[in-house]
């Protein structure tokens, strides 16, 4: 692959502008409630940014996933919570509707999501399916013209500001079998709930509930994909997913390399004592080296994808090495500020608790390395 | 160093500081984190069983135990509660620091009180980069003692203590006063909210012509000696944090079932776990033998800075380890683990910082004269 990044300047001054302009300025105001300031999400769906990989025919910006991972990566620079809520909309929940959904569903939904009208949530987890995906106990049956749905998901990203939700749940595929199959269920349909908002150690920006379906009715026609499919569509989803779950560990690393510089050359400045010692030069440039390592696994994967190649294995590498380092950077980073690397509310003391979700949601690191492996043909 | 086994007595204490914490501690710590106080009536508590302060002498209400005996109260507790810890390492350090530098009038005042859990905390360090000492009181002396100006910052616990151990720069060297908090011309002002140990807050404490009597003020300087104990205390919190994380997670693998087994099931699993109770086991074994180094030992501030870059660094791997066996419950705050992953980032950085304890230790003995 090429790293020039040819034809991709405008795309990078897009993301940037939007990072320098709208978040970082709402930085405070992100960390200190639950939820995303509408106004931060009015200016996403204006740039469009809730739409990226989207075809121009639906309303999306039409950029590839190199772009899109471009995105990710700038924007989580500044606000890790608000990129993640742009990777579950955009890549995900869109993604798999271009993918997977009929001329009506994209027109009635993709659409709007698209244009950043309202915001998608993809649900899969539950109580009892977290790393074992396919221990989903939600069903849905059919009676008459709509399909009926019960169960619990939890965990679920974006829940308390989405519209459209993508809700895996077991059907019965015929022969006394049940396979997950994937529905579009609408915030206000009879029987759906979004519960509590979960108190996270991090990402407060973004806000995370559990939903739940009691006799949830759903139109026939809301089928994502075909009966049974629902998991393909799930974990296809997911190696998209994982490359910028990558991205964001990698752009709260860069960010905390970036503070830890700042705040040592003030240091050196109002104090006249160099910090530059070697302890802290060695530090650094392993630093700086590992967020590079991290970075070229995740262009890696970004660029298979945009070819349309397979990219599962490069997607778990980079995803397990970018999050891991995500969490040992920012640990050491914080090390290096004294106070103002503690402080509440300061970007290293967000980062720090933001950085941990990364190495555990889509899909935690032992899956990764389990997805690695097995890729390898490191069988059992 | 004698042994790194406790003998009968000193097993006898911690029982009873385990019972103290487990009931006592342990049902207050998540408000004592989200609601950002300390339990001072669960000190109070912990006070009527000696424990607060134990290896003060009978004298001055304590238990004339050693000072083995403190570590491993202020490790009991933290397993459950970092803070509350803290607040109590805090004060057993103003006890042991007034006990062997202050005057008799100044010990007989205190000492009891603060066995009684009448909380204190010490202020060495000025600077906003923790490892850098700094100090910015001034002290200047007077016909019958000294006078404070200036602020003294980074002071923990603020809110709860009565006294403030805070060190002061004279004409000639650094002076340690005891102040009282109802001192005429004393001012408390919380600094911003840490990552961690969010129990105690920190502030600054502004002097302004604060006349302290001359019994306030500890003979010679007793830098090291507190830098040294306060090394100590916050290794014995980080291994108290490690120990507690363990068994949280141990709990939690042992109850939740993915792929049709109880993870504690999968090798992984197993293989992680068992590193960090390795690892657990070093610190304490490291936190233990310093414990049992005589303080007035020339060896005691090495050993101390050994056993806090090491404890709390373990203290930070074993946390963020635990908390990723437990998955999205581990990162809720519906589960303490979360709460002690940044109780042990504070540990790293409280006190001396990592970089300020490899230069110590490497002064120690890398380069020879």
């Amino acid at each position: 692959m090429d790293f020039s990044f040819d034809g991709y300047e405008e795309d990078i001054k897009h993301y940037q502008d939007f990072a320098d302009n709208v978040l970082r300025p709402e930085f405070q105001k992100l960390e200190e409630g639950h939820g995303t300031p509408p106004e931060v999400l009015k200016k996403l769906a204006e740039e469009h940014l809730l739409g990226i990989p989207v075809s121009k025919e639906y309303g999306g910006l039409g950029k590839d996933y190199l772009s899109a991972t471009l995105c990710m990566e700038i924007l989580s620079m500044a606000s890790p919570a608000v990129a993640g809520i742009i990777n579950v909309s955009s890549e995900i929940v869109c993604g798999s509707l271009a993918k997977f959904g009929t001329p009506e569903q994209k027109e009635k939904y993709l659409k709007p999501l698209a244009a950043g009208e309202v915001i998608g949530a993809f649900a899969l987890t539950e109580p009892s399916a977290g790393s074992d995906a396919g221990g989903v106990k939600t069903t849905a049956v059919p009676d008459g013209d709509h399909w009926v749905l019960n169960g619990t998901k939890c965990f679920i990203t974006n829940a308390g500001i989405a519209s459209t939700f993508l809700i895996c749940a077991l059907t019965d595929i015929g022969g006394g079998k049940k396979k997950i199959s994937m529905f579009i269920v609408e915030k206000g349909f009879p029987g759906f709930t979004v519960g509590k908002e979960e108190d996270k150690m991090g990402m407060r920006a973004s806000s995370t509930c559990e939903l739940i379906l009691d006799d949830c009715i759903v139109p026939k026609e809301n089928l994502l994909g075909n009966l049974g499919k629902g998991l393909g569509i799930a974990l296809g989803g997911l190696d998209g997913g994982r490359v910028m779950i990558a991205t964001q560990g990698l752009g709260i690393a860069q960010t905390c390399y970036n503070e830890a510089v700042r705040y040592l050359k003030t240091f050196a400045d109002e104090t006249g004592k160099s910090i530059n010692t070697q302890a802290y030069q060695f530090a650094l440039a392993r630093i700086q080296t590992k967020i590079d390592a991290a970075r070229l696994l995740i262009y890696r994967a970004a660029w298979k994808w945009s070819q349309g190649m397979k990219f599962g294995r490069e997607a778990a590498m980079a995803k397990f090495y970018a999050t891991d380092i995500a969490n040992e950077v920012t640990r050491e980073c914080m090390q290096f500020m004294g106070r103002e690397g503690c402080e509440y509310g300061s970007i290293l003391e967000e980062f720090f608790r933001d950085a941990k979700i990364t190495e555990i949601y889509e899909g935690t690191n032992e899956i990764q390395l389990m997805v690695t492996a097995g890729q390898l043909g490191l069988k059992a | 160093m004698s042994t790194f086994f406790p003998d009968e007595e000193q097993l006898m204490v911690m029982d009873l500081a385990r019972k103290m914490a487990v009931n006592e501690v342990g049902p207050v710590a998540e408000d004592t984190d989200h609601n950002a106080y300390i339990h001072t009536e669960v000190l109070s508590t912990i006070a009527e069983s000696g424990l607060i302060c134990c290896m003060l002498p009978e004298e001055f209400g304590g238990d004339g135990l050693d000072y083995w005996n403190q570590i491993c109260v202020i490790e009991e507790i933290a397993k459950e509660c970092a803070s509350t810890a803290w607040a109590v390492a805090n004060t057993a350090e103003a006890a042991m620091a007034v006990l062997k530098y202050g005057t008799d009038a100044l010990k007989a005042k205190v000492l009891p009180a603060f066995a009684n859990a009448v909380l204190a905390c010490v202020a060495g360090n000025d600077s906003p980069h923790f490892g850098r000492q700094e100090i910015t009181l001034r002290a200047s002396k007077e016909a019958d003692g000294y006078v404070l100006n200036g602020i003294k910052k980074n002071v923990p616990v603020i809110n709860e203590v009565q006294k403030f151990l805070v060190s002061a720069t004279a004409d000639d060297g650094v002076k340690w006063f005891l102040a009282d908090r109802n001192t005429p011309g004393l001012t408390i002002c919380e600094d911003a909210p840490l990552l961690g140990m969010k129990g105690c807050r920190n502030g600054n404490v502004i002097f302004d012509s604060c006349k302290m009597d001359k019994d306030t003020l500890l003979k010679g300087d007793a830098s090291e000696y507190i830098s040294s104990i306060q090394n100590l205390n916050i290794a014995a919190i980080a291994a108290g944090i490690s120990e507690g994380a363990v068994t949280i997670a141990v709990d939690y693998v042992n109850q939740r079932v993915q792929f049709g087994k109880r993870i504690a099931e999968f090798e992984n699993t197993q293989v992680v776990l068992a590193r960090l109770r390795a690892r657990t086991e070093a610190s304490k074994a490291l936190l233990w033998s310093a414990a049992e180094t005589d303080p007035d030992d020339k060896e005691f501030s090495n050993i101390a800075a050994i056993a806090k870059l090491e404890t709390t660094d373990t203290a930070c791997i074993t946390t963020r380890k635990c908390l990723q066996l437990m998955g999205g419950y581990g990162y809720s705050r519906e589960y303490p683990i979360e709460r002690k992953m940044r109780d042990a980032k504070m540990t790293e950085i409280l006190a001396v910082d990592t970089i300020g304890l490899e230069r110590e230790i490497a002064a120690d003995f890398v380069v020879k004269n």
